[in-house]
């Protein structure tokens, strides 16, 4: 497979997986969701399970790839600003370019 | 010092004296070391900055967060920790300055009215290093034809192009919704909406995620 064609399938492949990943229902949106959003990671951080009090937050969540992407930034700014020792954290799985 | 609660956060920062210049000496610590981190560890994009360079973006962004958490103090309701809170506001800040630079150049405008949504998809099955076998090929040919009267007639060209710059060019949602005149939620609801319609339309001739996947 050429690389051309490699690339091509491949953003084929993202934008039906985009399309597919589509579920009906209320969704909460973006606003919303960055209101509740230091709540819900409070929680997990707390040990406590945010999906039973924010149900709609982690539905989004699971839509909304940018949301996902500043959950995700936030839980590492947060950690990361409690923390004496930076070097004791774990480090990401995998760096991106932090845009969605 | 043991960590202040939510309210002596507020108190401190909406007083005089020492006690204020503690709490923002604190949380803007806080802040920086905080985007710091995220900058230096999951910023593949930045990669190529000195650690000088990303301490000092890490310090900016924490003070334009520091501000905003400062003017903002009223709209704290205490559903979060005080310092989550700013946390998220400093998050939004980094975030949102890095993609506007990136993102500066950006345009819609190659995005053409009747253009199409996926212009390299239709070459997709014609490899000449590597042709599929010829029933492989139909049925690849088929599905790509289906996919294209989907986009034809379930979206709208505002759809059209927002489905475009976001799933394919990788744009983030405020950059387009910037260049279209809308905000980041009603744009979601745009892209959501098309989503949906593309995929009653596939599901509805028989395609799913996992036969087109498999297929290509």
């Amino acid at each position: 497979m050429t690389q051309q064609v490699e690339k091509d399938t491949n953003r084929f492949n993202k934008i039906m997986r985009v399309i597919f990943s589509a579920r009906e229902g209320e969704d909460i949106g973006c606003d919303e969701c960055y209101e509740h959003i230091d709540q819900y990671v409070d929680m997990i951080r707390a040990g406590q399970d945010p999906d039973m009090v924010l149900p709609q937050v982690k539905d989004h969540l699971s839509q909304c790839s940018c949301c996902e992407l500043e959950f995700k930034a936030l839980i590492t700014i947060l950690e990361a600003g409690a923390s004496d020792d930076l070097d004791s954290l774990d480090r990401p799985d995998s760096s991106t370019s932090g845009d969605c | 010092m043991s960590e202040r609660t939510n309210e002596e956060w507020v108190a401190d920062l909406q007083t005089e004296g020492p006690p204020r210049k503690d709490a923002i000496e604190a949380l803007l610590t806080r802040l920086e070391r905080g985007v710091y981190y995220y900058l230096s560890q999951e910023r593949s994009d930045l990669s190529d900055r000195s650690t000088e360079q990303l301490h000092q973006m890490a310090e900016d962004f924490a003070q334009d967060a520091l501000l905003k958490v400062l003017d903002n103090l009223d709209s704290f309701r205490g559903e979060s920790q005080f310092t989550t809170w700013a946390s998220k506001i400093a998050m939004r800040v980094a975030i949102s300055e890095l993609r506007r630079a990136r993102f500066k150049d950006y345009s819609l405008d190659y995005l053409t009215v009747g253009g199409e949504l996926m212009p390299s998809i239709t070459s997709l099955a014609i490899s000449p290093d590597s042709v599929p076998p010829p029933e492989r090929y139909t049925e690849q040919q088929d599905v790509l034809a289906i996919v294209d009267e989907a986009i034809e007639s379930a979206l709208t060209e505002r759809q059209r192009i927002a489905l475009t710059a976001y799933a394919i060019d990788g744009v983030p949602l405020e950059e387009i919704a910037l260049r279209m005149n809308t905000n980041r939620n009603a744009l979601y609801k745009l892209l959501h909406d098309a989503r949906l319609k593309l995929k009653y339309y596939m599901e509805s001739h028989g395609l799913s995620l996992d036969y087109i996947l498999d297929l290509f």
